[in-house]
Protein backbone atom coordinates (compact mmCIF):
# COMPACT_ATOMS: atom_id res chain seq x y z
CA UNK A 1 0.00 0.00 0.00
CA UNK A 2 1.64 3.28 -0.85
CA UNK A 3 2.59 5.39 1.66
CA UNK A 4 -0.26 8.52 2.73
CA UNK A 5 2.43 10.96 4.71
CA UNK A 6 5.90 11.36 4.19
CA UNK A 7 8.06 7.70 4.49
CA UNK A 8 11.52 7.09 4.67
CA UNK A 9 13.46 5.60 2.00
CA UNK A 10 13.69 1.73 2.71
CA UNK A 11 17.78 1.94 2.13
CA UNK A 12 18.47 4.86 4.05
CA UNK A 13 19.83 4.37 6.81
CA UNK A 14 20.12 5.99 9.86
CA UNK A 15 20.69 5.57 13.89
CA UNK A 16 19.50 7.43 16.85
CA UNK A 17 21.99 8.09 19.70
CA UNK A 18 20.50 10.19 22.96
CA UNK A 19 17.65 11.56 20.94
CA UNK A 20 19.55 12.66 17.64
CA UNK A 21 19.76 10.37 14.78
CA UNK A 22 22.69 10.20 12.09
CA UNK A 23 21.09 9.35 8.91
CA UNK A 24 23.18 7.97 5.87
CA UNK A 25 22.44 8.35 2.37
CA UNK A 26 24.12 5.09 1.01
CA UNK A 27 23.44 6.06 -2.82
CA UNK A 28 25.06 10.02 -2.30
CA UNK A 29 27.28 9.13 0.41
CA UNK A 30 26.14 12.38 2.15
CA UNK A 31 25.68 11.73 6.14
CA UNK A 32 23.03 14.21 7.93
CA UNK A 33 23.02 14.80 11.34
CA UNK A 34 19.30 15.55 12.70
CA UNK A 35 18.94 17.91 16.17
CA UNK A 36 16.46 16.38 18.74
CA UNK A 37 12.98 18.00 16.53
CA UNK A 38 14.30 16.67 13.10
CA UNK A 39 15.21 13.62 14.80
CA UNK A 40 11.63 12.84 16.19
CA UNK A 41 9.95 14.10 12.83
CA UNK A 42 11.93 11.78 10.74
CA UNK A 43 10.89 8.66 13.53
CA UNK A 44 7.49 9.24 13.25
CA UNK A 45 7.91 9.46 8.87
CA UNK A 46 6.78 6.12 8.48
CA UNK A 47 4.33 6.70 5.62
CA UNK A 48 1.36 6.07 8.04
CA UNK A 49 1.08 9.86 8.95
CA UNK A 50 0.55 12.78 7.31
CA UNK A 51 2.60 15.79 6.84
CA UNK A 52 0.47 17.67 8.82
CA UNK A 53 -0.05 14.98 11.59
CA UNK A 54 3.87 15.03 11.89
CA UNK A 55 3.75 18.46 12.74
CA UNK A 56 0.69 18.36 15.31
CA UNK A 57 2.91 15.99 17.05
CA UNK A 58 5.76 17.91 17.11
CA UNK A 59 4.18 20.54 18.13
CA UNK A 60 2.51 19.24 21.28
CA UNK A 61 5.49 16.93 22.03
CA UNK A 62 8.13 20.55 21.70
CA UNK A 63 5.32 22.69 23.26
CA UNK A 64 6.36 24.81 20.36
CA UNK A 65 4.76 27.88 18.54
CA UNK A 66 2.63 26.08 15.94
CA UNK A 67 3.21 28.19 12.80
CA UNK A 68 7.17 28.73 13.82
CA UNK A 69 7.02 24.50 13.64
CA UNK A 70 4.82 24.55 10.91
CA UNK A 71 7.11 26.66 8.49
CA UNK A 72 9.99 24.89 9.57
CA UNK A 73 8.88 21.53 9.13
CA UNK A 74 7.76 22.25 5.42
CA UNK A 75 11.13 23.42 4.82
CA UNK A 76 12.80 20.27 6.68
CA UNK A 77 10.23 17.70 4.71
CA UNK A 78 11.07 19.73 1.51
CA UNK A 79 14.78 19.19 2.25
CA UNK A 80 14.40 15.30 3.54
CA UNK A 81 12.22 15.23 -0.07
CA UNK A 82 15.33 16.87 -2.29
CA UNK A 83 18.08 14.70 -0.46
CA UNK A 84 16.31 11.90 -1.78
CA UNK A 85 15.79 10.58 1.86
CA UNK A 86 11.84 10.02 2.22
CA UNK A 87 10.12 8.48 -1.09
CA UNK A 88 7.10 10.76 -2.42
CA UNK A 89 4.11 10.30 -0.85
CA UNK A 90 0.77 9.60 -2.70
CA UNK A 91 -1.08 12.31 -5.08
CA UNK A 92 1.75 14.29 -4.92
CA UNK A 93 3.70 15.24 -7.63
CA UNK B 1 46.63 -6.51 5.82
CA UNK B 2 45.46 -10.13 3.98
CA UNK B 3 43.46 -10.49 1.10
CA UNK B 4 39.96 -11.19 0.83
CA UNK B 5 39.16 -7.76 0.18
CA UNK B 6 39.44 -6.57 3.69
CA UNK B 7 42.71 -6.11 2.89
CA UNK B 8 44.21 -2.76 0.88
CA UNK B 9 43.43 0.18 3.44
CA UNK B 10 43.81 -1.74 6.41
CA UNK B 11 41.58 -4.51 7.62
CA UNK B 12 40.04 -2.17 10.10
CA UNK B 13 39.21 -0.30 7.42
CA UNK B 14 41.06 2.78 8.86
CA UNK B 15 42.76 3.20 5.56
CA UNK B 16 40.23 5.33 4.71
CA UNK B 17 41.38 8.00 7.68
CA UNK B 18 39.99 11.32 6.93
CA UNK B 19 40.41 12.68 3.53
CA UNK B 20 40.27 15.41 1.76
CA UNK B 21 39.43 15.05 -1.53
CA UNK B 22 42.11 14.74 -4.10
CA UNK B 23 44.32 15.19 -1.60
CA UNK B 24 46.74 12.45 -0.58
CA UNK B 25 46.65 11.43 3.20
CA UNK B 26 48.18 9.59 4.99
CA UNK B 27 46.77 6.83 6.94
CA UNK B 28 47.51 4.28 9.07
CA UNK B 29 47.87 1.66 6.90
CA UNK B 30 49.05 3.44 3.39
CA UNK B 31 47.92 5.86 1.03
CA UNK B 32 45.13 7.11 0.20
CA UNK B 33 45.43 8.53 -3.88
CA UNK B 34 41.92 10.21 -4.16
CA UNK B 35 38.74 10.10 -2.80
CA UNK B 36 35.49 11.09 -2.96
CA UNK B 37 34.27 11.53 -6.51
CA UNK B 38 36.32 9.00 -8.76
CA UNK B 39 37.71 12.34 -10.04
CA UNK B 40 41.27 12.69 -8.39
CA UNK B 41 41.83 16.66 -7.47
CA UNK B 42 37.97 17.11 -7.43
CA UNK B 43 35.95 18.73 -4.87
CA UNK B 44 38.81 19.53 -2.11
CA UNK B 45 36.18 21.50 -0.15
CA UNK B 46 34.22 18.32 0.41
CA UNK B 47 35.20 16.74 3.60
CA UNK B 48 35.10 12.84 4.10
CA UNK B 49 35.08 11.62 7.60
CA UNK B 50 36.33 15.23 9.11
CA UNK B 51 35.29 16.64 12.75
CA UNK B 52 34.66 13.59 13.96
CA UNK B 53 36.58 13.83 17.20
CA UNK B 54 40.36 13.90 16.62
CA UNK B 55 40.60 9.92 18.11
CA UNK B 56 37.58 8.79 15.85
CA UNK B 57 39.43 10.39 12.90
CA UNK B 58 41.73 7.48 13.17
CA UNK B 59 39.27 4.82 13.61
CA UNK B 60 37.05 6.19 11.18
CA UNK B 61 35.72 3.13 8.55
CA UNK B 62 36.04 3.68 4.95
CA UNK B 63 32.58 4.07 4.20
CA UNK B 64 33.59 7.08 2.34
CA UNK B 65 30.95 9.09 4.28
CA UNK B 66 30.63 12.87 3.48
CA UNK B 67 28.84 15.96 5.36
CA UNK B 68 27.86 19.01 3.21
CA UNK B 69 28.35 21.53 5.18
CA UNK B 70 30.60 23.08 8.04
CA UNK B 71 27.42 23.00 10.13
CA UNK B 72 26.94 19.62 9.89
CA UNK B 73 30.48 18.94 10.25
CA UNK B 74 30.60 20.32 13.68
CA UNK B 75 27.36 18.57 14.98
CA UNK B 76 28.27 15.29 13.68
CA UNK B 77 31.94 16.24 16.01
CA UNK B 78 29.77 16.50 18.69
CA UNK B 79 27.38 13.41 17.66
CA UNK B 80 30.38 11.36 17.23
CA UNK B 81 32.08 12.71 20.76
CA UNK B 82 28.90 11.15 22.62
CA UNK B 83 29.46 8.08 20.87
CA UNK B 84 33.15 7.99 21.89
CA UNK B 85 31.65 9.33 25.64
CA UNK B 86 29.43 5.99 25.90
CA UNK B 87 31.46 3.72 23.91
CA UNK B 88 28.96 2.85 21.19
CA UNK B 89 30.58 0.81 18.33
CA UNK B 90 29.15 2.88 15.51
CA UNK B 91 31.97 1.34 13.37
CA UNK B 92 31.39 -2.47 13.39
CA UNK B 93 32.39 -5.22 10.80
CA UNK B 94 31.58 -8.95 10.66
CA UNK B 95 33.30 -10.80 8.69
CA UNK B 96 30.96 -13.59 7.91
CA UNK B 97 32.78 -16.51 6.74
CA UNK B 98 36.80 -16.93 5.92
CA UNK B 99 36.14 -19.34 3.35
CA UNK B 100 37.23 -17.78 -0.10
CA UNK B 101 37.30 -18.82 -3.53
CA UNK B 102 40.56 -17.52 -4.38
CA UNK B 103 44.14 -18.40 -2.05
CA UNK B 104 45.79 -14.73 -1.73
CA UNK B 105 49.50 -15.12 -1.22
CA UNK B 106 49.04 -11.95 1.72
CA UNK B 107 46.32 -12.83 3.26
CA UNK B 108 45.77 -13.21 7.04
CA UNK B 109 42.36 -14.77 7.30
CA UNK B 110 43.01 -18.29 9.14
CA UNK B 111 39.64 -20.72 8.54
CA UNK B 112 39.39 -22.83 11.07
CA UNK B 113 36.31 -24.52 9.77
CA UNK B 114 36.99 -28.53 9.28
CA UNK B 115 34.63 -28.70 6.88
CA UNK B 116 36.33 -26.49 4.89
CA UNK B 117 40.36 -27.64 5.33
CA UNK B 118 40.34 -26.07 8.35
CA UNK B 119 42.31 -27.10 11.52
CA UNK B 120 39.56 -26.87 13.65
CA UNK B 121 35.78 -27.41 14.27
CA UNK B 122 35.01 -24.23 14.53
CA UNK B 123 31.80 -23.02 12.66
CA UNK B 124 30.58 -19.89 10.86
CA UNK B 125 27.87 -17.84 12.08
CA UNK B 126 24.60 -19.43 11.01
CA UNK B 127 22.17 -16.86 9.48
CA UNK B 128 19.48 -16.90 12.25
CA UNK B 129 22.95 -16.07 14.66
CA UNK B 130 23.85 -13.55 12.41
CA UNK B 131 20.60 -12.21 12.42
CA UNK B 132 20.16 -12.23 15.87
CA UNK B 133 23.54 -10.27 16.06
CA UNK B 134 22.06 -7.55 14.07
CA UNK B 135 19.60 -7.08 16.21
CA UNK B 136 21.74 -6.71 19.19
CA UNK B 137 24.44 -4.71 17.29
CA UNK B 138 21.40 -1.96 16.02
CA UNK B 139 20.25 -1.84 19.81
CA UNK B 140 23.68 -1.57 20.78
CA UNK B 141 24.03 1.96 18.46
CA UNK B 142 26.08 0.50 15.34
CA UNK B 143 25.24 2.25 12.41
CA UNK B 144 28.11 1.51 9.81
CA UNK B 145 28.25 -2.23 9.19
CA UNK B 146 31.20 -3.68 6.73
CA UNK B 147 30.40 -7.18 5.96
CA UNK B 148 33.31 -8.91 4.40
CA UNK B 149 35.44 -12.40 4.92
CA UNK B 150 37.20 -14.74 3.58
CA UNK B 151 34.57 -14.29 0.58
CA UNK B 152 31.40 -12.86 1.35
CA UNK B 153 29.51 -14.03 -1.34
CA UNK B 154 30.06 -17.72 -1.09
CA UNK B 155 27.96 -17.48 1.82
CA UNK B 156 24.26 -18.80 -0.03
CA UNK B 157 22.45 -16.71 2.66
CA UNK B 158 24.66 -13.31 1.97
CA UNK B 159 21.52 -11.04 0.44
CA UNK B 160 19.15 -12.49 3.44
CA UNK B 161 21.75 -11.25 5.85
CA UNK B 162 21.96 -8.07 3.79
CA UNK B 163 18.63 -6.61 3.22
CA UNK B 164 17.72 -8.00 6.82
CA UNK B 165 20.98 -5.07 8.17
CA UNK B 166 20.01 -2.66 5.57
CA UNK B 167 15.94 -2.64 5.26
CA UNK B 168 14.98 -3.62 9.22
CA UNK B 169 18.24 -2.68 10.64
CA UNK B 170 19.21 0.30 8.91
CA UNK B 171 22.59 -0.12 8.79
CA UNK B 172 25.01 1.63 6.34
CA UNK B 173 26.60 -1.32 4.51
CA UNK B 174 30.03 -1.31 3.25
CA UNK B 175 30.80 -4.69 1.45
CA UNK B 176 34.74 -6.09 0.81
CA UNK B 177 34.82 -7.94 -1.72
CA UNK B 178 37.52 -9.85 -4.35
CA UNK B 179 35.19 -9.17 -6.58
CA UNK B 180 35.38 -12.68 -8.69
CA UNK B 181 32.09 -13.74 -8.16
CA UNK B 182 29.76 -11.01 -9.03
CA UNK B 183 27.50 -11.71 -12.35
CA UNK B 184 24.96 -9.49 -13.66
CA UNK B 185 22.45 -10.36 -11.57
CA UNK B 186 24.45 -10.19 -8.27
CA UNK B 187 25.39 -6.54 -9.39
CA UNK B 188 20.69 -6.00 -9.91
CA UNK B 189 20.61 -6.98 -6.20
CA UNK B 190 23.22 -5.20 -4.94
CA UNK B 191 22.19 -2.11 -6.99
CA UNK B 192 18.66 -3.10 -4.70
CA UNK B 193 20.74 -2.96 -1.85
CA UNK B 194 22.27 0.45 -1.88
CA UNK B 195 25.31 -0.21 -0.09
CA UNK B 196 27.37 2.76 0.79
CA UNK B 197 30.17 1.45 -1.21
CA UNK B 198 31.81 -1.78 -2.37
CA UNK B 199 35.50 -2.47 -1.83
CA UNK B 200 37.38 -5.05 -4.18
CA UNK B 201 40.78 -6.05 -4.35
CA UNK B 202 43.14 -5.03 -7.03
CA UNK B 203 46.44 -6.46 -6.74
CA UNK B 204 47.78 -6.07 -10.45
CA UNK B 205 47.24 -3.97 -13.54
CA UNK B 206 47.33 -6.86 -15.49
CA UNK B 207 45.80 -10.78 -15.41
CA UNK B 208 49.31 -11.94 -15.22
CA UNK B 209 50.60 -10.15 -11.80
CA UNK B 210 47.04 -10.20 -10.28
CA UNK B 211 46.45 -13.73 -10.88
CA UNK B 212 49.87 -14.81 -9.77
CA UNK B 213 48.71 -13.38 -5.95
CA UNK B 214 45.54 -14.83 -5.65
CA UNK B 215 46.32 -18.02 -7.34
CA UNK B 216 43.35 -18.30 -9.44
CA UNK B 217 43.49 -17.97 -12.99
CA UNK B 218 40.98 -15.91 -14.50
CA UNK B 219 40.80 -13.10 -11.56
CA UNK B 220 41.59 -10.23 -12.76
CA UNK B 221 39.23 -10.24 -15.81
CA UNK B 222 36.48 -10.99 -13.38
CA UNK B 223 36.93 -8.47 -10.95
CA UNK B 224 37.65 -5.43 -14.33
CA UNK B 225 33.89 -7.13 -15.71
CA UNK B 226 32.76 -6.97 -11.76
CA UNK B 227 33.70 -2.81 -11.24
CA UNK B 228 31.92 -2.18 -14.58
CA UNK B 229 28.64 -3.94 -13.74
CA UNK B 230 28.84 -2.09 -10.61
CA UNK B 231 29.89 1.07 -11.96
CA UNK B 232 27.17 0.99 -14.76
CA UNK B 233 24.38 0.53 -11.68
CA UNK B 234 25.55 3.71 -10.22
CA UNK B 235 27.06 1.63 -7.22
CA UNK B 236 29.51 3.05 -5.65
CA UNK B 237 33.24 1.25 -5.89
CA UNK B 238 36.09 1.33 -4.08
CA UNK B 239 39.60 -0.47 -5.77
CA UNK B 240 42.33 -1.07 -3.23
CA UNK B 241 45.89 -2.53 -3.20
CA UNK B 242 48.38 -3.82 -1.18
CA UNK B 243 51.43 -2.80 -2.51
CA UNK B 244 54.14 -5.91 -1.82
CA UNK B 245 57.03 -7.81 -3.63
CA UNK B 246 55.33 -9.55 -6.43
CA UNK B 247 53.31 -6.45 -7.87
CA UNK B 248 55.78 -3.39 -6.46
CA UNK B 249 56.72 -2.59 -10.34
CA UNK B 250 53.41 -1.81 -11.00
CA UNK B 251 51.82 0.62 -8.25
CA UNK B 252 51.94 3.28 -10.89
CA UNK B 253 49.92 1.42 -13.41
CA UNK B 254 47.08 0.18 -10.80
CA UNK B 255 46.38 3.64 -9.73
CA UNK B 256 45.87 4.62 -13.41
CA UNK B 257 43.92 1.79 -14.06
CA UNK B 258 41.61 2.15 -11.10
CA UNK B 259 41.14 5.17 -12.12
CA UNK B 260 40.36 4.12 -15.55
CA UNK B 261 37.66 2.13 -14.35
CA UNK B 262 36.18 4.51 -12.42
CA UNK B 263 36.93 3.55 -8.43
CA UNK B 264 35.80 6.34 -6.79
CA UNK B 265 38.40 5.88 -4.16
CA UNK B 266 41.89 4.94 -4.91
CA UNK B 267 43.55 3.26 -1.69
CA UNK B 268 47.02 1.24 -1.44
CA UNK B 269 48.96 0.09 1.24
CA UNK B 270 52.12 -1.12 2.19
CA UNK B 271 51.63 -3.45 5.19
CA UNK B 272 51.54 -6.58 4.89
CA UNK B 273 51.21 -8.14 7.93
CA UNK B 274 50.96 -11.98 9.78
CA UNK B 275 48.40 -13.98 9.51
CA UNK B 276 45.80 -14.21 12.38
CA UNK B 277 47.38 -17.16 13.68
CA UNK B 278 50.73 -15.28 14.25
CA UNK B 279 52.32 -16.77 11.12
CA UNK B 280 54.71 -14.52 9.64
CA UNK B 281 55.62 -16.13 6.32
CA UNK B 282 53.58 -13.63 4.83
CA UNK B 283 55.83 -11.10 5.69
CA UNK B 284 58.58 -12.22 3.06
CA UNK B 285 56.10 -10.27 0.53
CA UNK B 286 57.00 -6.94 2.36
CA UNK B 287 58.65 -3.85 0.68
CA UNK B 288 62.51 -3.66 1.23
CA UNK B 289 62.82 -0.02 3.12
CA UNK B 290 64.36 0.82 -0.48
CA UNK B 291 61.13 0.71 -2.32
CA UNK B 292 58.73 1.97 0.48
CA UNK B 293 61.03 4.76 0.25
CA UNK B 294 60.42 4.94 -3.53
CA UNK B 295 57.17 4.26 -3.27
CA UNK B 296 56.30 6.77 -0.78
CA UNK B 297 58.37 9.63 -2.76
CA UNK B 298 57.06 9.30 -5.84
CA UNK B 299 55.21 12.42 -7.32
CA UNK B 300 52.59 10.28 -8.91
CA UNK B 301 49.54 10.21 -8.76
CA UNK B 302 49.86 12.92 -5.84
CA UNK B 303 53.51 14.61 -4.09
CA UNK B 304 53.95 13.50 -0.53
CA UNK B 305 51.77 16.09 1.49
CA UNK B 306 54.69 17.95 3.75
CA UNK B 307 54.16 17.72 7.27
CA UNK B 308 55.68 20.87 8.99
CA UNK B 309 58.03 18.89 12.01
CA UNK B 310 57.17 19.84 15.90
CA UNK B 311 59.28 19.15 18.64
CA UNK B 312 59.23 15.60 20.08
CA UNK B 313 57.13 16.75 23.20
CA UNK B 314 54.18 18.13 21.12
CA UNK B 315 54.02 15.02 18.76
CA UNK B 316 53.88 12.21 21.30
CA UNK B 317 50.67 14.25 22.67
CA UNK B 318 49.32 12.53 19.14
CA UNK B 319 46.48 10.49 19.97
CA UNK B 320 46.18 6.84 19.44
CA UNK B 321 43.21 5.11 17.90
CA UNK B 322 40.09 4.26 19.54
CA UNK B 323 39.85 0.48 18.80
CA UNK B 324 37.69 -0.62 21.39
CA UNK B 325 35.76 2.55 21.55
CA UNK B 326 33.88 3.01 19.40
CA UNK B 327 34.66 0.19 16.55
CA UNK B 328 34.28 -3.83 16.89
CA UNK B 329 35.50 -6.70 14.77
CA UNK B 330 33.65 -9.99 15.22
CA UNK B 331 34.42 -12.84 13.55
CA UNK B 332 32.97 -15.52 11.86
CA UNK B 333 32.79 -17.93 14.68
CA UNK B 334 30.85 -15.07 16.83
CA UNK B 335 34.37 -13.95 18.77
CA UNK B 336 34.11 -10.23 19.65
CA UNK B 337 37.31 -8.27 19.12
CA UNK B 338 38.06 -4.51 19.81
CA UNK B 339 39.06 -3.79 16.13
CA UNK B 340 40.09 -6.83 12.88
CA UNK B 341 43.54 -5.72 14.07
CA UNK B 342 43.90 -6.34 17.76
CA UNK B 343 42.51 -10.09 18.49
CA UNK B 344 42.32 -10.50 21.76
CA UNK B 345 38.96 -12.08 22.36
CA UNK B 346 36.52 -9.98 24.51
CA UNK B 347 33.94 -13.21 24.17
CA UNK B 348 31.92 -15.01 21.97
CA UNK B 349 28.41 -13.92 20.94
CA UNK B 350 27.08 -17.62 21.24
CA UNK B 351 27.99 -17.97 25.07
CA UNK B 352 26.87 -14.54 26.18
CA UNK B 353 24.82 -11.34 24.84
CA UNK B 354 27.10 -9.07 22.68
CA UNK B 355 25.85 -5.84 24.87
CA UNK B 356 27.13 -7.68 27.96
CA UNK B 357 30.40 -8.57 26.45
CA UNK B 358 31.22 -5.28 25.05
CA UNK B 359 30.32 -3.38 28.41
CA UNK B 360 32.10 -6.24 30.44
CA UNK B 361 35.02 -4.36 32.20
CA UNK B 362 38.06 -6.46 31.33
CA UNK B 363 42.26 -6.02 31.88
CA UNK B 364 41.81 -5.46 28.06
CA UNK B 365 39.77 -2.70 28.46
CA UNK B 366 41.52 -1.10 31.32
CA UNK B 367 44.71 -1.39 29.07
CA UNK B 368 43.16 0.00 25.87
CA UNK B 369 41.53 3.22 28.15
CA UNK B 370 45.20 4.16 29.59
CA UNK B 371 46.73 4.04 25.83
CA UNK B 372 45.12 7.70 25.25
CA UNK B 373 48.07 9.07 23.22
CA UNK B 374 51.87 8.09 21.78
CA UNK B 375 53.12 9.66 24.69
CA UNK B 376 51.36 6.53 26.85
CA UNK B 377 53.37 4.26 25.21
CA UNK B 378 56.85 3.04 26.64
CA UNK B 379 58.78 2.72 23.28
CA UNK B 380 57.12 5.34 21.73
CA UNK B 381 57.18 8.04 23.80
CA UNK B 382 61.28 8.77 23.03
CA UNK B 383 61.08 7.46 19.75
CA UNK B 384 61.81 10.71 17.48
CA UNK B 385 59.97 9.26 14.53
CA UNK B 386 56.63 9.36 16.55
CA UNK B 387 55.05 12.34 14.63
CA UNK B 388 54.61 10.55 11.03
CA UNK B 389 54.04 7.12 12.14
CA UNK B 390 50.93 5.47 12.52
CA UNK B 391 50.79 2.63 14.73
CA UNK B 392 48.18 0.30 15.32
CA UNK B 393 47.77 -1.65 18.79
CA UNK B 394 46.53 -5.32 16.79
CA UNK B 395 49.38 -5.07 14.53
CA UNK B 396 52.21 -4.44 17.72
CA UNK B 397 50.39 -7.15 19.54
CA UNK B 398 50.20 -9.40 16.54
CA UNK B 399 54.01 -8.99 16.25
CA UNK B 400 55.17 -9.07 19.45
CA UNK B 401 52.77 -10.39 21.76
CA UNK B 402 52.26 -6.87 23.20
CA UNK B 403 50.02 -4.42 22.38
CA UNK B 404 52.04 -1.24 23.72
CA UNK B 405 55.51 -2.31 21.95
CA UNK B 406 56.74 -0.86 19.25
CA UNK B 407 54.73 -1.56 15.75
CA UNK B 408 58.11 -3.12 13.96
CA UNK B 409 56.57 -1.89 10.28
CA UNK B 410 55.10 0.85 11.56
CA UNK B 411 58.67 2.75 12.77
CA UNK B 412 60.07 1.26 9.40
CA UNK B 413 57.67 3.43 7.40
CA UNK B 414 57.83 6.31 9.91
CA UNK B 415 61.34 6.56 9.20
CA UNK B 416 60.86 6.92 5.15
CA UNK B 417 57.68 9.36 5.43
CA UNK B 418 60.05 11.00 7.70
CA UNK B 419 63.01 11.09 5.20
CA UNK B 420 60.32 11.88 2.06
CA UNK B 421 58.88 14.84 4.08
CA UNK B 422 62.58 15.90 5.05
CA UNK B 423 63.31 15.85 1.13
CA UNK B 424 60.24 17.33 -0.24
CA UNK B 425 60.76 20.22 2.47
CA UNK B 426 63.74 21.13 1.55
CA UNK B 427 62.53 21.16 -2.19
CA UNK B 428 59.41 23.62 -1.07
CA UNK B 429 62.42 25.86 0.51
Amino acid sequence: MPATGPCRRPEIAWRVIDGEAIVVNPRSGLVYPFNPVATRCWELADGSRSEEAIIDTIVEEFDAPAEQVRQDMRGFFQMLHEKGLIQPTQGSS
Amino acid sequence: MGACGSCSGGGCGSGGTPIQIGKPQESSAGRVIWSGTGEPGAGADQIIGVGLGERLEQSVPNAGIRVESPEAKEALRRLFMKVEEKKIPLWTHIDLTYKCNTDCIHCYCQHLDSSFGGAYDKKDLTTQEVIHLLDQLADAGALNLTLSGGELFVRKDFFEIAFYASREKHFALTLYSNGTLINERMADRLAELAPVAIEISLLGATAEVHDAIVQRPGSFDRVVRAVGLLRSRGISVVLKTSIMQPNFHQADEMARLAQTLGSRTYRSTIEITPRNDGNTGVMQYQLTDAQMLDYLARDFPSPWPYTEPVPLEEARQKTTCGTGTVACYISPYGDVYPCIQLLISMGNIRDRAFKEIWEAPSDLRRKLEQIQSYGDLPDCKTCEYVQLCNRCHGLAYLETGDLTACYKLALRMAKAKTQVNAAVGTQQG
